[in-house]
């Protein structure tokens, strides 16, 4: 009898165990379709009002720009939407010549007044409204000029404007709704729908005035863990990504896998308040920036997937130089300094504040300043409180990355007076910097621009402002069958330019 | 039994307002807000300030909650998310399905699992079955399940190469995630099915029966049975909250679009109304599950039925 | 008193007996020793600067005579973070188990002793956490407070009280029904002398028995959220964050995820036996 029920209970539970495992998975990738990983969901798709890279590479399949230029801004602008530009003597008017042969998604022609808005629209944004610094009005004499007046002459405006996307007004004032959910542009890619929190999906515009793409169905794929999207390119079920460094290892193993390495201009860094003892002390901040092994911190937090730099222009950026200064791992130097300083270690630095992702980075510090006799206590927050202690200047020394993405200008926000309690968070405060930035806003001659840059980096080096570690590489696993191009500084993406070799 | 359960009904008011309250003060406790959070630390203070001003994040504590209270009773409205600006509802409803499956799933495997094996180890106590059983049992309840999760993860998806790795597209999409978060709550089961059973079979009127000589097998199903899984569907219906916790983890580790992925990150983006909204559905749902196995529980035991029709307390 | 004691005694005589007949329950017992001794002589196994020491050139190695669990990311040595991560890993587990013990009792005993109001008021409070998610509560309020060692154990203490309030509770309902008890009270001794010489000492089985296996999920709770990301201070080598850093490494490097990995399951394990164990051994219902 005893046995009976054994049995009977032992088959349900086989029975329920097989259901689980049965049949095999195999995936193939259609000739013509691409799936792509991605960190988190979309919130909007709105053209101008979005705040994650995962949204701008989504947009920028979407959405054309008047030009494509290169971040480096070394290059000159490729023609897109715009045929051609000039630029006004002073410097102050920026002319654009469209082509005439461009439709939106929904078959409507894109003009001039499109573009006009697309631009009042970025103005208006508190999102991406820096990208078109500088403008003060926009004119359209006909279907196809479009004249942009700026208050002063702004050489970063060039680069700015490029990257405008420029989206539909009709569409805008017929559905404004739709707009920031369902987009319509002119890319090469139309938008096709998303199942939240899982996947988006785009295909090709076939009228797409360039040629319609070789890459027919875009799928984007929301997978966040590092080790599951790692797995799910190696069985195929994901053909490009962005991946960690520690997923390095195992993929370059993988002879399916092809790995880019794009350079960055974001910079990880330590920051610390010059507003507090003893980091007003220049010899102090110096000492920390010898004090730091770089290469040992890249090869630990990055895998070795990050570039070695201790200038905050990272060196495929405008402006950057070798005459600029370069701190190097020297702890004898770190502790004389300290000594000149008067500081009598062990000395007792306090908190090294940091959010919870730089942790490493704070390990790492904590190391090496231990080693010339500075003792800090790593104190790990949550991103928001941490964000807030930053940018009301509550903390005396922090590890970061930050992006201070397009023109080298940008790197303004680090240094000058007005941008203490945002982006400024050494908390500096100089007259000869700010002028130095302020010029180098106006000049338009590239030339003199550089050596502006050239005097503003030397200082910042010499004045040891921030202590500045290496820029991070963008790193793309992708399936060896996929063919794509070198990738530029900042590693923006266009899948249009990708083909499956067959 | 009616009047009884229209009480327990209104009684869930109170505890979901306890639970807006909580959850609401627990949120606006953490640093930070909601402005910066979207627009970095690189956006002028003014811009900052106007999108908090939008979120109504610049009035004081009380008038918000009682903002978000009032929307909820006099507008069915749970609230736009900061970070979507799209109402929170959207959001559950796309992602709901999935953890509801997840946990359906995994609370179906983790009961036939453990009650039956739980059955098993009871009726054949001290032998070697027994043993093995709750030692596994044991063995399971003590792993991580995250740790679990990645091992499935790594011989199944990436070894075997038998099942996808990510998503939630196919019920394939299910296997490994629900048997991450069954395997811990079915070793639960199983040792509460076997204590329960065995705390039955030694009753009185358990022995009455086998003393009237009635067969082994009839007092198993008919007498212990019945009695002893009083207890498991008690487990069985508070353990929801137990199998959520689980599938957060799972969610995160198999990359599932469900509540908990929705609320972590919700929680770290200091997105208040999803938060809120979220937790408060999770909670409704919840006291509904809890309500349905007491009246299941009443219906199992005339006893306790008795009791509620006389208008006793209605928990022990 | 003499006589007492002697009582005593054998009660305790007669519970390891029981237990004693548990094999794997020894097993379980075993088990906690060694760890326990970990716990206590960590400094003379291996020296604590051991744990933090980064050596460069030595990251990610494998399990060498050098290294016995090999080296982590940053170099250091892997065995020796392993060892001293017992102690957060131990004292998380304790100290969440003791503190929501100790304010389930008081809740939970005043609720069943009192009755009434207090009871009612107790419960729906209670009812209210219990509609939480424990996970999601532990994240907020660690999202809240700050994560470091001192928010963790209050993360995971506050989502356990609920049960802990509940269990206590009804053993102590049944409790206060018995003769005794009623005598005391009619003699008129003051309630808190009531509950915490008559009630709570007859409650205790079961709540021995609930705090054993409670460490073992508390254990489990705190590496689970260090692996969300809510952890403790590095270099702290706490075993939740020792996996939770160690999964970036899963393919190439799976020894970091082994090995720490089994020693929470072991620990988690032996606390589950020994508490398994003890319900068997301290039920009076199964003398035969």
């Amino acid at each position: 009898m005893k046995r009976k029920i054994t049995k009977k209970l032992a088959a349900a539970v086989c029975a329920a165990a097989m259901i689980m495992s049965m049949s095999a998975f195999s995936v193939s990738a259609a000739e013509d379709s691409i799936v792509i990983a991605v960190d988190a969901d979309v919130d909007t798709l709105h053209p101008s009002d979005f705040s994650t890279t995962v949204e701008m590479d989504v947009l920028n399949q979407i959405y054309d720009t008047l030009m494509y230029m290169n971040p480096d801004g070394e290059h000159e602008p490729e023609p897109r939407i715009a045929e051609s530009y000039e630029i006004s003597e002073d410097g102050m008017t920026y002319t654009f010549h469209l082509r005439d042969d461009i439709t939106f998604h929904d078959g409507t022609p894109l003009t001039a007044a499109d573009v006009k808005f697309s631009l009042e629209m970025y103005q208006q944004s508190p999102y991406q409204g820096s990208q078109v610094t500088g403008l003060s009005s926009v004119e359209t004499p006909d279907d196809y000029t479009v004249i942009c007046h700026l208050e002063n002459a702004y050489s970063p405006f060039l680069l700015g404007v490029c990257s405008v996307h420029i989206a539909s007004q009709a569409y805008y004032e017929a559905s404004p709704d739709e707009f920031a959910s369902t987009p319509i542009g002119s890319g090469p890619y139309k938008y096709v729908g998303r199942n939240n929190g899982s996947n988006l999906t785009l295909e090709a515009y076939e009228d797409y005035y360039r040629g319609a793409p070789s890459i027919k169905n875009v799928t984007f794929e929301i997978i966040p863990d590092a080790s599951t999207k790692a797995i799910a390119l190696q069985t195929g079920e994901v053909n490009f990504a962005e991946i960690e460094s520690a997923s390095m290892i195992q993929l370059q193993a993988n002879p399916d896998i092809t790995i880019a390495e794009v350079p960055t201009s974001g910079f990880t860094y330590i920051s610390m308040n010059l507003e507090q003892e003893p980091f007003n002390d220049v010899r102090v901040r110096q000492a920390i920036n010898y004090a730091i092994n770089r290469e040992n911190l890249v090869a630990i937090c990055y895998d070795g997937e990050a570039e070695v730099n201790s200038n905050i222009c990272s060196k495929d950026r405008f402006g950057y130089s070798d005459e600029q200064f370069q701190y190097t791992y020297d702890p004898e130097k770190a502790k004389e300094l300290l000594a000149e300083a008067g500081i009598t270690t062990p000395y007792n630095l306090g908190k090294l504040l940091v959010a919870e992702k730089y942790s490493n980075i704070a390990t790492v510090v904590q190391n090496d300043l231990r080693a010339v006799g500075l003792e800090v206590e790593i104190e790990v927050e949550e991103f928001n409180a941490y964000l807030n202690n930053l940018t009301s200047g509550n903390y005396g020394i922090t590890a970061l990355n930050m992006t201070l993405e397009g023109d080298t200008q940008m790197l303004e926000m680090a240094f000058m007076t007005e941008y203490i309690g945002t982006a400024n968070n050494a908390r500096y405060s100089d007259e000869e910097m700010d002028a130095l930035f302020t010029s180098a806003a106006a000049e338009t001659d590239s030339e003199k621009r550089a050596e502006i840059y050239n005097e503003i980096f030397t200082k910042a080096q010499e004045e040891a402002i921030y202590a500045v570690l290496c820029n991070p590489l963008i790193l793309y696993a992708y399936n060896t069958d996929l063919s794509c191009p070198e990738f530029a500084l900042e590693g923006f993406y266009y899948i249009y330019d990708f083909q499956w070799q067959s | 039994m009616a009047k009884y359960t229209i009480k327990r009904l209104l009684y869930m008011i109170p505890v979901l307002f306890g639970v807006a309250f909580l959850v609401f003060t627990i949120l606006s406790l953490t640093p930070g807000d909601p402005g910066t959070i979207i627009l970095g630390i690189t956006a002028k203070p003014e811009d900052i300030a106007a999108l908090n001003a939008e979120f109504g994040y610049d009035q004081p504590f009380l008038i918000r909650f009682f903002n978000y209270i009032g929307d909820i009773i006099f507008h069915f409205d749970l609230g736009t998310s900061y970070q979507s600006r799209q109402p929170v509802i959207e959001d559950i409803i796309a992602r709901f399905p999935n953890t509801l499956k997840l946990t359906i799933f995994s609370m179906s495997l983790s009961a036939i699992l453990g009650i039956s094996l739980g059955i098993l180890s009871a009726v054949r106590q001290y032998s070697k079955l027994d043993h093995i059983c709750v030692v596994t049992a044991l063995i399971f309840a003590s792993i991580p399940g995250f740790w679990l999760g990645l091992m499935l993860l790594l011989i199944f998806a990436l070894k075997l190469r038998v099942l996808p790795s990510y998503g939630a597209g196919t019920l394939r999409h299910f296997i490994l995630p629900t048997l991450t978060v069954s395997m811990t709550s079915a070793a639960g089961l199983l040792r509460l099915t076997r204590s329960a059973m065995l705390e039955t079979v030694r009753q009185e009127y358990i022995r009455t029966a086998k003393a009237k000589g009635a067969s082994e097998k009839r007092v198993i199903w008919k007498h212990a049975l019945r009695n002893a899984l009083l207890p498991v569907i008690t487990t069985l219906g508070t353990s929801f909250g137990a199998s959520l916790g689980g599938a957060i983890i799972a969610e995160t580790v198999f990359a599932m679009p469900g509540m908990g992925t929705l609320i972590t990150t919700a929680i770290r983006q200091k997105d208040i109304p999803v938060v809120m909204g979220s937790t408060l559905f999770l909670a409704t749902l919840f006291s509904l599950i809890i309500l349905i196995v007491d009246l299941l529980y009443a219906f199992i035991d005339p006893r306790i039925k008795a009791k509620y029709q006389s208008g006793g307390k209605s928990r022990g | 008193m003499v006589k007492k004691k002697t009582r005593k005694h054998a009660q305790l005589a007669e519970i390891w007996r029981r237990y004693r007949k548990n094999k794997t329950a020894v097993v379980g017992l075993v088990i906690l020793m060694f760890i326990l001794f970990i716990v206590i002589f960590a400094d003379l196994i291996v020296p604590y600067s051991k744990c933090i020491e980064q050596v460069g050139a030595e990251r990610l190695q494998p399990p060498s005579l050098q290294h016995f669990f090999g080296t982590d990311e940053y170099g250091r040595d892997l065995f020796a973070r392993v060892i001293h991560g017992a102690r957060y890993s131990l004292f998380i587990g304790v100290a969440t188990s003791l503190m929501a013990l100790v304010i389930g009792a008081i809740l939970g005993a005043s609720a069943g002793y009192f009755g009434g109001i207090v009871d009612n008021v107790i419960c729906r409070i209670m009812d209210v956490f219990m509609c939480v998610p424990p996970i999601l509560l532990s994240l907020a309020v660690v999202a809240a407070l700050g994560s470091n060692l001192r928010n963790l154990i209050i993360a995971i203490t506050i989502s356990c009280i609920p049960g802990n309030v509940r269990l206590i509770r009804s053993v102590v309902l049944t409790v206060a029904e018995q003769d005794y008890v009623e005598a005391a009270k009619s003699y008129g001794t003051n309630n808190a002398r009531i509950i915490f010489r008559y009630v709570l000492p007859n409650a205790v089985g079961p709540i021995i028995v609930n705090t054993t296996m409670a460490i073992s999920d508390m254990i489990l709770s705190a590496a689970g959220l260090s692996f969300i990301g809510m952890g403790i201070q590095p270099p702290s080598p706490e075993w939740g964050a020792l996996l939770s850093s160690a999964q970036t490494f899963i393919f190439s490097s799976p020894y970091l995820l082994i090995f720490p990995g089994i020693f929470i399951v072991l620990t988690s394990l032996s606390f589950n036996l020994v508490g398994d164990g003890l319900t068997d051994a301290l039920d009076p219902k199964l003398k035969d």
